[in-house]
């Protein structure tokens, strides 16, 4: 097991902090300490030779809060078939907005604008109707928590048969078999009499199976997984995210997989995009973002993970909060939590620019 | 489900008791005196004393209790000071009555009330849940014998399509049995169904609000599965203890609108019997009443269990 999964906590957890913060610490972690590997090792959209055919292609992707503020602010990123992108930030971000806003789930109240191109339809412009019908069938998601995501009244197997009802017209006894043979799939043990009982019968690690069952059962093109093992003990959580890894292999799905973890999704993916309140300022090859980070921000979030060489010592976390969205800072978004920050960070704002290959950070000081 | 039902049975004994002690004691501390009621204002202290004496009214307070218990314990709960009549005949004549009104009523009202509920639910600050919260408080604040005059006046009286007051027995006349019930039927249900609209609308407000109908959405079901198969489950739970406190209330509730209709139902005969100093009939009446209550809950603790599996197989 890589080092950064050993433990995880809250990348902005504080514990001891060095007296020493800023621009000379803040370079100094970069110093090889993490090394990613790529989960599945496919190309990239970016190094695919021609014009390349994407999966989802979301651009300028917004979401308004009811108030009038924007909480994702121009998001726009691609995913290829059966690749895996990570998105992280911290808490707040607009990570889960972001998903949601995929799957045309946000909270009532909320307005989005943008593109989201999902197998060469706009999910934004079709009909509520035609939406649905994608939705748990092409595109499928996880939620956070297995204990509040399941419904309390229903069996875990209707839960997930319902899936091939909807979709593909299976009677009971058809969607049964097919469930069943699911969750022994997710390894959940004793699938078949798993199958009558009910959620709160469940432990969290066997709810996220489950949940994880019902998002497959139709063999989604693409796989949105929100934190699927936050809220799950630590052991469990290992055992999940290879679950996760093997059954899309399986299936030949995308997934977009989101963290507030960045050791997390070293292990799991392919892309990583980086959030910070409510846009995008990096994205990049998982192994190139973790080689060479861009982003003050991005190179923040790896201090943050824990280091196991000295094991009583944590990096720096990033000092300050996320700014609100009701009254962003009027240049670049990360200017007040900055070590970097200069006159321009403070009155405009950076858009994203090509670093390397298909890496590419919103950075005025980029590349570093 | 066993064990829990023999648990619910167990705990009710020992409230029957209570109940029991609770009922003759209150029952003793009424002021007037039964024996000088049935006796009349002229009557000589003679015929007193002989009635007195023939209802046992002078014995011990406990050895009169002990003799109630004992004639339950046998079917028997004592014969009406007025009518001579036993107080278990004069039940089983007006228990059905009421027990038709209310139920009718109840029907009406969980058909209105829920149905109303859910629509101002997901239609929340729309049209339809101002018109649904409108009709609620109407029905809520509107005097139940007030509506059942304007009703009859309406239906009886100008378009004499429904009979005005009485009752035929569901066994003789079907069809009269529910003309004559349907007003007084309605008047009750719609106070009802106010209430449980009310509380229909604000639980399925909160079950909405929860992840597992994200989940649902997730799925691509259509907004008629999730409401009816994913929410309405959950919401009901707190519908179903209401329920089965309204409808007890109907049941001992009835007094105004049965007087209005001139039902001879259960509620008019406790009245009545309260009046007379009817000992016998207000002691049985109201342990019957008790019994009904602690049955209903049972029956809703019941239909709870069925809808929450988490407390299922206990
Ligand atoms: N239902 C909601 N109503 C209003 N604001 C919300 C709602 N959900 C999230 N937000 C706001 O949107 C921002 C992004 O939230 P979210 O996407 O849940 O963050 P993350 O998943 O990255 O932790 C936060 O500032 C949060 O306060
Ligand atoms: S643009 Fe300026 S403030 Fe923003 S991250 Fe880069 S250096 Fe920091
Ligand atoms: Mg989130």
């Amino acid at each position: 097991m890589s080092p950064y999964v050993l433990d995880c906590i809250h990348p902005f957890a504080r514990g001891p902090l060095p007296a020493k913060t800023g621009k000379t610490l803040l370079f100094a972690q970069q110093a090889g300490r993490i090394e990613p590997r790529t989960a599945s090792g496919k190309a990239t959209a970016w190094q695919s030779e021609g014009p390349p055919q994407f999966l989802l292609d979301v651009r300028d992707l917004r979401v308004t809060s009811s108030g009038g503020y924007p909480l994702v602010d121009g998001v726009s990123f691609t995913l290829n078939r059966g690749e895996t992108l990570g998105i992280v930030g911290e808490s707040g971000c607009g990570k889960s907005l972001t998903s949601l806003a995929l799957m045309g789930l946000l909270p009532p109240g909320m307005s989005v604008s943008g593109q989201v191109e999902f197998e060469g339809a706009d999910l934004l412009k079709l009909a509520p109707a035609t939406v649905r019908d994608l939705r748990g069938d092409r595109l499928a998601m996880i939620f956070q928590d297995p204990m509040t995501s399941l419904n309390p009244t229903l069996t875990v197997g209707y839960q997930i048969a319902e899936g091939l009802i909807r979709h593909r017209g299976c009677d009971r006894r058809e969607a049964r078999d097919r469930s069943i043979e699911l969750l022994r799939k997710v390894k959940l043990p004793a699938a078949e009499r798993r199958f009558d009982e009910y959620p709160h019968q469940l432990s969290g690690g066997m709810r996220q199976r489950v949940m994880i069952a019902m998002a497959l059962i139709c063999q989604p093109a693409l796989l949105i997984a929100d934190e699927p093992t936050t809220a799950l003990d630590v052991t469990v959580q290992a055992q999940i995210l290879d679950l996760l890894a093997e059954l899309k292999d399986d299936l030949g799905s995308a997934m977009i997989f989101i963290s507030h973890d960045l050791g997390v999704v070293a292990e799991n993916v392919d892309r990583v995009a980086v959030l910070y309140a409510g846009r995008l300022v990096e994205e990049g090859p998982t192994r190139s973002l973790f080689e060479q980070p861009q982003h003050p921000y991005t190179i923040g979030l790896m201090g943050s993970i824990p280091r196991i060489d000295t094991t009583s010592e944590w990096l720096p976390a990033i000092a300050g909060t996320l700014p609100l969205a009701s009254d962003p800072p009027p240049g670049c978004r990360f200017e007040p939590r900055c070590p970097f920050a200069g006159d321009k960070c403070r009155e405009e704002s950076p858009d994203l620019a090509e670093v390397s290959a298909g890496h590419r950070a919103a950075c005025w000081k980029a590349p570093l | 489900m066993t064990r829990f039902l023999l648990q619910r049975i167990g705990l009710m004994i020992p409230t029957i008791f209570f109940v029991s002690v609770i009922v003759f004691s209150l029952q003793q501390l009424l002021p007037g005196d039964p024996a000088l009621t049935m006796a009349g204002d002229e009557a000589s202290p003679a015929l007193i004393a002989e009635i007195r004496a023939k209802y046992h009214l002078d014995d011990p307070l406990l050895v009169r209790y002990g003799k109630w218990v004992a004639g339950i314990a046998q079917g028997d709960l004592g014969i009406s000071l007025r009518t001579q009549q036993t107080v278990v005949q004069l039940l089983t004549q007006k228990i059905p009555v009421t027990l038709e009104l209310a139920t009718l009523a109840m029907i009406i009202a969980l058909t209105f009330g829920i149905s109303m509920g859910i629509l101002a639910a997901i239609s929340r600050g729309g049209p339809m849940d101002y018109v649904a919260r409108c009709i609620a408080l109407f029905g809520i604040s509107m005097p139940a014998f007030w509506l059942g005059i304007l009703f009859i006046l309406l239906f009886a009286v100008k378009w004499r399509i429904l009979p005005a007051s009485g009752y035929v027995p569901l066994t003789e006349n079907p069809l009269e049995n529910l003309r004559s019930m349907i007003m007084p039927a309605t008047v009750l249900g719609l106070a009802v169904s106010g209430v449980i609209m009310r509380h229909t609308r604000s639980a399925m407000l909160q079950v909405l609000s929860n992840d597992y109908v994200r989940t649902a959405r997730a799925k691509g079901l259509s907004e008629t599965t999730v409401i009816f198969v994913h929410a309405l489950r959950n919401a009901a739970l707190p519908v179903i203890t209401l329920g089965a406190l309204e409808f007890g209330q109907l049941l001992s509730g009835t007094v105004l609108t049965e007087t209005v209709f001139s039902m001879p139902g259960f509620g008019k005969l406790v009245v009545d019997a309260v009046f007379n100093r009817d000992y016998a009939v207000v002691q049985g009446a109201v342990l019957c009443t008790a019994v009904v209550f602690l049955l209903l809950n049972l029956f809703a603790d019941l239909a709870y269990a069925a809808v929450n599996p988490r407390l299922r197989g206990r």
